[in-house]
């Protein structure tokens, strides 16, 4: 009967424990039993047989409450029972489970490894889509609600305005919501120690407030502080900085610190990874001002408030149950009606709104695009590290068969073989989790200083969320390492010939070789695309850095003095230009200095320009260009070629010199397409161009291309006139210093120009280099991001091919050795096993190639000067993979061809 | 001499009397009651479904385990035995017992403190 057999059998046969009508049946047996024992020792005392068992009744407690009383306690206790079991029963399954990870070290070690870098590869890219693009901006209270402004198809830059505009939108719209402005500028800031160039914000008095952020130390601006004239010297250093520069001193309030100059006092801090509306790639921003104290730290307008120049961006707070379209017409409508009173005014300006959330933005930049591609082509090494890991879990359990069988005969329920095979890989995937935390520590690390340079990186390198995201993946990941052998095992799992063994198992081996070929398979063809795609990123790379930017990048650097001084243009400014290029001149490798207004990456004007005899409807006459005055050795310090004709000699350099004029070829082409401009002359004017001195043309320059990738934007025209001519303008005036590597020579130039007796005002010193790196940084990421995967892909299809072949060989050890024996020379079993691999190989190409061609229109947009197409490159990919996998597939064939035939006929 | 009422027995304590009783070896349910009542010599008030109770619940922590067997007189009965478990807990609700007890004890053992005048 089945509750006499203990428990303990009935667990392992899982014959079922105890159902619910059984406790009463028992507990009823147990008080039936009670009873006649009481009742015979009553009668045994001299009880008669009723008063017996009266007594043993009414001794045994109340008649109504016992019985149900004792029946709910049974049940209780056999609930807690069986729970304590399923308990142990686990236990006892993880138990076997780590046991059987110490004892084959090397599988072990093969799955942990390969689900650690599927696990990992994913982690790093998820916390750089997460930071770039899912994260709201850090401390800023309902940031849905919060907006900025843009022109529909343009980005934020669209939406600058003046104060005057600015302050009739906040007024129209106060009643939908609450707006504020900030305005962007670089400016040299002095802690005490070197000072560098810092991006600041300036901001109006309510900015704060809208964002609804507290400051981690001291206030923010108050009213006062806009109102005092000039604007009260406050500054808001960010969380970031007061950590590095001051050490998270908590005496920073009240310190002070030098911006151009101004001295400044600290009087807030503001939380931590707080970076108000901005976007992080744009990276950090550190120093908050006043918008009052634009006037005295910029070479903007005198006066903000009364200024109708362009220079601030609003942001605006939705109030609640106003919908954002209402929003967006009357912003527009308000514009609009101010542009009416202005001559020349834009009518059809339209403003749209833009959620400051990154998760609802537009469009994406290249960088995040390159990112989510990044982080889908992760998923796909995800998948092959997980199909590594299943083929060694099946290899495992095929090795286990025997044991298998023999707990399946004893009884074992298929539902706990399965429940040991998913703890199983339950286990190898939490451990491959827990190194996945490490490799994506070290993936961090190299995005956040080499990748991602420049982008504002919040948190500690593995944060929560990315944490949350491992033990995600690899729950994941576990139900993938263990699907297939569950499957494959318990489905077509036949006990006899598991039992029997021997070759009887022919049709469930083939099965499984064949299952195995298709893992294989795929893991060779993803890792092909893979490797394809690193290949086309490596390549857009090259190109990218092969543009002609006109400019020699490696050795030239920029210098510029403080904005403060050359807006103030006070008479020694031209000394102080001549004391920088001289102390530039004599730090050690540099080879030329030259000066000029209107360089590249510096401020520059915009000049109207007129040609005797041409049209001024021409489209190049409309465009208008950039005026570039330019000392006589400009040309070659900044490394722009001239292509026909000259650069301006010394002698010419004269305010009452002939005037003369170098243009770009591009514009060149456009006024004169069929005879040469040199010769020609050209009219350059900020107004009324046409009657301003027709300058001779001596020289045609390159094109200049600032932005690496707009090839196809009409180039920007220049027009070069020596440096005398060129209207004295000092706050575009900039100092290029040619050197051996402009890497060292910034250091060097900014050491000399602050040291030596007095330190001069400096604004920016900067290589041309660093300006265009961010253009570079999605190019880099997917080349290698993308060839780090390819590669990870390759080495994994590599050791797959090889334990395929391993095993495949030792299964067909018998056929070996008679084919041996009957005269098999070691060339013909390696070519036996070769073919195999090589015609694996061909269809995992093959569906590489064909899945490559297929998707390239969605790589196509993220390559440069690359067709996504390219046949060199399938064709390079194809071949290695299939030497690697013939390669890893001869070994074991080398290994079968030299056993003993004998030996191996006689095995198993 | 009249015999005194019998005592309640307080919450929790008839688990620890039961597991005492077990320690000799595996009993069934009336023989606990029956030696139970033998060593209490009438001073305890024992219900007899408030102790299959407390065997049930020592049985759901696992402190005892039944063993469904046969008795002398050929009846099916489930004998109790004492788990490992079991004797840890007695030994340590014993000890427990004791050191309350004896500071009880001590406090009610302590002598009248003498009054500053006496009476009358």
């Amino acid at each position: 009967m089945a509750d006499e057999t203990p428990r303990r059998f009935r667990r392992l046969f899982h014959l079922g424990l105890r159902r619910p009508n059984r406790v009463d049946a028992e507990v009823d047996d147990e008080i039936a039993f009670h009873l006649q024992e009481r009742v015979d020792a009553l009668v045994a005392r001299g009880w008669s047989e009723t008063d017996a068992v009266a007594e043993a009744h009414r001794l045994f407690g109340d008649a109504k409450t016992a019985r149900p009383t004792l029946i709910a306690e049974a049940t209780l206790r056999d609930r807690r029972l069986d729970w304590f079991e399923r308990l142990d029963s686990i236990v006892a399954d993880l138990k076997l489970a780590a046991r059987q990870l110490r004892h084959a070290p090397a599988f072990s070690l093969g799955v942990i490894l390969a689900i650690a870098l599927g696990i990992g590869a994913n982690a790093t890219m998820f916390s750089i889509i997460d930071r770039l693009m899912l994260r709201p901006p850090a401390g800023v209270a309902m940031p849905e609600r919060v907006y900025t402004f843009a022109r529909p198809g343009r980005d934020r830059t669209s939406s600058a305005m003046s104060f005057v505009a600015f302050s009739a939108m906040r007024d129209d719209l106060a009643g939908v919501a609450n707006l504020s402005a900030e305005s962007f500028f670089p400016l040299t800031v002095d802690f005490g120690g070197e000072p560098r160039s810092e991006h600041a914000l300036f901001v109006d008095s309510n900015y704060f407030g809208l964002l609804g952020t507290t400051p981690a130390l001291g206030r923010y601006f108050v009213a006062d502080d806009f109102t005092a004239p000039g604007g009260a010297p406050v500054a808001v250093i960010s969380y970031g900085l007061w950590q590095q520069e001051f050490g998270g001193d908590r005496g920073v309030i009240g310190r002070a610190l030098n911006v151009d100059d101004q001295r400044l006092l600290i009087v807030g801090v503001t939380p931590r990874d707080f970076n108000g509306v901005e976007p992080v790639e744009l990276g950090a921003f550190d120093i908050w001002l006043p918008i009052a104290l634009g006037s005295k730290l910029t070479d903007g307008p005198a006066n903000w408030q009364t200024s109708r120049v362009r220079n601030l961006f609003p942001v605006a707070r939705v109030k609640p149950g106003v919908a954002t379209s209402l929003l967006a017409e009357r912003a527009t409508a308000v514009q609009r009606a101010l542009e009416r009173t202005v001559p020349n005014g834009d009518t059809t300006i339209a403003f749209e709104l833009r959620s400051i959330l990154p998760s609802r933005a537009p469009t994406l930049s290249p960088t995040e695009r390159i990112a989510s591609m990044l982080g889908a082509v992760s998923l796909f090494v995800l998948v092959i590290a997980c199909f590594n890991a299943a083929n060694l879990m099946l290899a495992r359990a095929v090795r286990r068969e025997r044991e298998i069988a023999i707990r399946v005969a004893l009884g074992v329920s298929r539902r706990r073989l399965l429940r040991q095979l998913m703890l199983d890989s339950l286990l190898l995937s939490m451990l491959g989790g827990l190194v996945a935390i490490a490799v994506a520590a070290v993936g961090a690390f190299v995005m956040r200083g080499v990748l991602l340079q420049g982008v504002l990186w919040s948190g500690t390198l593995v944060d929560a969320r990315t944490l949350g995201f491992i033990v995600a993946t690899a729950f994941v990941a576990s139900l993938l390492t263990c699907a297939f052998p569950a499957l494959l095992l318990l489905r077509r799992f036949d006990i006899q010939h598991a039992l029997v063994g021997g070759s009887s198992r022919q049709a469930g081996r083939s099965h499984r070789t064949r299952f195995v070929s298709l893992l294989v398979v795929s893991q060779g063809a993803l890792s092909a695309v893979l490797l394809i795609g690193a290949l086309l990123f490596v390549r857009s790379l090259e190109k990218v850095r092969g543009v002609p930017v006109g400019m020699d990048l490696e050795h030239t650097t920029i210098a510029t003095l403080s904005a403060r001084v050359t807006r103030a243009n006070a008479p020694n400014t031209d000394a102080l230009f001549t004391e920088l290029a001289a102390r530039a001149s004599r730090v050690p490798g540099v080879t030329s200095v030259a000066t000029a207004e209107g360089a590249s990456f510096t401020v520059f004007q915009v000049r109207q320009i007129a040609v005797p005899g041409l049209s001024p409807s021409l489209d190049a006459i409309q465009n208008g260009t950039v005026l570039r005055a330019v000392s006589p050795n400009y040309f070659e310090t900044i490394g722009t070629p001239i292509l026909r004709g000259r650069p301006f000699s010394a002698d010419e350099d004269r305010v009452d010199g002939e005037p003369l004029a170098i243009i770009n070829a591009s514009l060149a082409d456009m006024l004169w397409p069929n005879s040469d401009a040199i010769g020609k002359c050209i009219q350059v004017a900020p107004r009324e161009a046409a009657k301003a001195p027709c300058r001779r043309i001596v020289g045609i320059a390159t094109d200049l291309h600032e932005q690496l990738t707009n090839l196809d934007r009409r180039e920007t025209a220049s027009i070069y006139v020596p440096l005398s001519q060129g209207g004295h303008i000092a706050t575009s005036r900039a100092v290029i210093v040619r050197g051996d590597a402009s890497s060292a020579i910034v250091q060097h130039v900014r050491a000399a120009a602050l040291g030596g007796g007095f330190a001069l005002p400096i604004g920016d010193v900067f290589s041309i280099e660093s300006k265009l790196a961010p253009q570079l940084r999605p190019w880099k990421l997917g080349a290698t991001m993308f060839g780090i995967f390819g590669a990870l892909a390759f080495v994994l299809t590599a050791l797959g091919t090889y334990s395929m072949f391993t095993y495949n060989v030792a299964q067909r050890t018998q056929e070996m050795g008679v084919r041996i024996a009957l005269g098999a020379r070691t060339l013909d079993i390696l070519s036996l096993i070769g073919r195999r691999s090589a015609a694996l190989s061909l269809i995992g190409v093959l569906v590489a190639v064909l899945s490559a061609a297929s998707f390239a229109r969605f790589i196509q947009p993220l390559l440069f000067q690359t067709s996504a197409r390219s046949w060199p490159i399938y064709a390079l990919v194809a071949v290695a993979m299939t030497l690697v996998a013939i390669g890893a597939s001869l070994i074991p064939a080398w290994r079968g061809a030299r056993v003993d035939p004998l030996m191996a006929i006689r095995s198993e | 001499m009249a015999k005194p009422t019998p005592l309640p027995i307080l919450r929790g304590n008839l688990e620890v009397l039961v597991l005492k009783a077990l320690t000799a070896g595996p009993l069934h349910g009336y023989a606990i009651t029956d030696w139970l009542e033998h060593q209490a010599h009438g001073n305890l008030e024992l219900v007899d479904s408030a102790l299959y109770q407390a065997l049930y619940r020592l049985e759901s922590r696992r402190l005892v385990k039944p063993v469904w067997g046969v008795t002398e007189k050929n009846r099916r009965a489930r004998f109790y035995h004492i788990t490992d478990a079991g004797r840890a807990e007695l030994r340590a609700e014993a000890a427990r017992w004791t050191r309350y007890a004896a500071t009880i004890g001590d406090i009610l053992a302590l002598p009248v403190p003498a009054t500053g005048s006496a009476n009358g």
